[in-house]
């Protein structure tokens, strides 16, 4: 009896001394999205000669429906996106009207950042859309990480041609990611920062986005909330509820 | 008739009142009421090409420097879960060649009071005017499935970019971007949600005449990745009867709009249609096309018409472009996230004409923007052999803070 249990415990500990990358990638991807959340973010645009920061408010449910409210600065307050699936919608409060955005969209800049909306809402994904290959293991301020090549599967619709992630081994956080061009030129890195509990998880808090070609340029998105045991109802996703949101 | 007028306007203080007493039974909290707004400063200069006009006009008359001041307030009253008030004024302050039109220029000011006339003069002077003018003053209540809202609101069912002939209670002029919220309709609204793929709308506005009355029915649903919506309902002296919708072919942005008009007392039917197609390209370069088909538009149309483009003057929903047919292009870029080019031209085959519309906008600060514009009209002179030549062009400097 003891030692079927005893047995038991060895299978499921398994995965965990040999983790497998393909896991590894879906545990990280799970660790910053709930099922349903709610949160608050920063998001500041950095240039050499200024720089401009936008407040928002986000609710989002699973990777196919979320919701962003802008509560500053004052000329965008009261502006929301909505995405649900392949559709995404912008309400424009001073015109009261809800304007349909092509499906193109979702591979810019958002609001002229360094991310684009599918790094936001996550269109395509790290589990599904890439082969994952553990390269070894590396150190990150002090952090033991599993260092892990992505490349795209072959009818995948994404935008890089390689992804180096490298995510931490105690808490499953991406503290550093590469993004290379189909011609294996470096071009975007993300790092993760202020490693500390959110919403009950340990997350880093702050992603800083740097295009290599572009020094002094960088986006540092911050959570300042951020709460997965809430309830988001699937109504919230919709054009009606835009323009009631608050 | 006014007596009607002078109910709706004791219904309004009643509003007010309502609002006040809400306010008093509540337990304030400073968050409740929310107040927004900017303060804009706008210079224009319009110069029109003196070969249209033969040599009895004088140059000086083919000049023109506008300037206005323009303040938005906005205020946002929300009671409780269920009741929220609102009320907008604009303030302007006017200087420059448009007040040499004397009463035009003021009673233009005036010409959609609504049903109640909630415009404010403090000076009629030919060198400064001072106006202001509640384009927002609701009461609203909701609750999961219902908002009812009443009072002057601004209902936009318009699904185009350019030109939505579904917005039968407020036209959009594309021209006249320096007041995007436009005016409000002073109706009662009722919107009803099902379920969250789909909803109803009535709307009544009734006008100091019946006859000038709009009141129609909107269903809106969701369906193939598709938004559809149909209205129903009487246009002034019209029924009207149309339909859009907005969606996608591949990653390419499609959508169009349609509204059919039966006048009850003659027999001449208008048929309004708009289609556009939009698409971001990887570098952020957004472009449009947009074609309107308006029955109603001159098929023979002169270099006269484009006067009544001007920036306060209204299209109606009936006929809501100078021409029969009219295609639109536009590309707008992002040079950085503070700097953005914009270009949209408009010509009509009907017609030998080309509308060129560039503008640039810079952030200057976190709420400061400025904007630089350019209008202008060429067309077939008919003094000069119907060639194509520039008629007027006019160039607008704005400088907007946003609090």
């Amino acid at each position: 009896m003891n030692l079927k249990f005893l047995l038991l415990g060895f299978i499921f500990s398994l995965p965990l001394l040999g983790q497998d990358a393909t896991d590894i990638v879906t545990q990280a991807e799970n660790k910053l999205r709930g099922e349903q959340s709610t949160s608050e973010i920063s998001m500041t645009i950095k240039r050499p000669n200024w720089e401009r920061t936008i407040r928002m408010k986000s609710w989002s449910r699973g990777s196919e429906y979320s919701l962003i409210l802008i509560t500053s600065p004052a000329r965008d307050k009261g502006t929301v996106y909505l995405k649900k699936q392949k559709e995404i919608y912008n309400w424009i409060p001073s015109i009261e009207r809800n304007v349909k955005l092509p499906p193109s969209m979702m591979m810019q800049s958002w609001m002229g950042s360094d991310f684009t909306n599918d790094d936001l809402v996550r269109e395509s994904s790290l589990v599904k859309d890439y082969n994952h290959k553990l390269l070894g293991e590396v150190a990150i301020g002090g952090r033991k990480c599993w260092q892990i090549e992505l490349l795209p599967k072959t009818d995948a619709a994404v935008v890089w041609g390689k992804i180096i992630l490298h995510i931490d081994q105690a808490e499953y956080i991406q503290l550093r990611s590469e993004f290379y061009d189909e011609e294996g030129d470096l071009v975007n890195l993300m790092e993760g920062k202020n490693i500390r509990e959110i919403g009950g998880r340990t997350l880093a808090t702050i992603t800083i986005m740097k295009p290599v070609a572009e020094p002094g340029n960088m986006t540092i998105l911050e959570y300042h909330t951020l709460d997965f045991e809430t309830t988001v109802p699937r109504e919230y996703f919709t054009t009606q509820y835009m323009k009631r949101v608050r | 008739m006014d007596r009607l007028r002078k109910i709706i306007k004791l219904l309004f203080l009643l509003l007010l009142f309502l609002s006040f007493r809400l306010d008093a039974q509540e337990n304030p909290s400073p968050s409740k009421l929310k107040v927004s707004g900017y303060l804009k400063f706008l210079g224009s200069y319009s110069l029109a090409n003196s070969s249209f006009f033969g040599p009895n006009v004088a140059s000086a008359d083919l000049q023109t420097a506008d300037y206005l001041l323009h303040n938005r307030l906005n205020f946002k009253y929300r009671s409780n879960d269920s009741w929220s008030f609102a009320l907008s004024a604009r303030n302007r302050i006017f200087a420059g060649s448009q007040l040499k039109n004397g009463s035009a220029f003021f009673n233009s000011l005036e010409a959609d009071a609504g049903l109640v006339d909630l415009n404010f003069f403090y000076g009629r002077d030919p060198n400064l005017a001072l106006h202001t003018s509640i384009d927002r003053f609701y009461a609203q209540w909701e609750s999961e499935k219902w908002i009812v809202r009443l009072g002057r609101q601004r209902v936009n069912w318009g699904v185009n970019t350019v030109w939505n002939p579904n917005d039968i209670f407020n036209q959009y002029n594309y021209f006249d971007f320096d007041y995007e919220e436009r005016l409000g309709s002073d109706a009662l609204r009722i919107q009803y949600f099902p379920t969250y793929n789909n909803s109803w709308e009535l709307v009544l506005a009734p006008a100091t005449e019946l006859k000038n009355s709009t009141s129609a029915l909107l269903y809106k649903f969701n369906r193939w990745q598709y938004d559809w919506q149909f209205l129903a309902g009487v246009y002034q002296q019209d029924l009207v009867l149309g339909g859009a919708f907005a969606g996608s072919l591949g990653t390419v942005g499609f959508k169009s709009e349609y509204n059919y008009y039966a006048p009850f007392d003659s027999d001449k039917p208008a048929f309004l249609f708009s289609t556009a197609l939009d698409y971001i390209f990887k570098n952020g370069l957004y472009v449009q096309g947009s074609y309107l088909f308006n029955e109603e538009g001159s098929g023979d149309a002169n270099f006269a018409d484009f006067s009544r483009l001007g920036a306060d003057n209204v299209m109606s929903p009936r006929n809501l472009f100078l021409f029969k047919h009219t295609l639109f292009l536009s590309a707008n870029y992002n040079i950085n996230p503070l700097f953005t080019l914009s270009l949209g031209t408009m010509f009509s085959p009907d017609f030998g004409n080309l509308i060129v519309y560039p503008s640039l906008s810079y952030s200057l600060g976190k709420n400061l923007d400025l904007l630089f514009a350019v209008q202008a009209f060429s067309t077939q002179n008919p003094l000069g052999n119907d060639a194509l030549q520039w008629l007027s062009a006019t160039s607008f400097l704005r400088l907007k803070w946003s609090f």
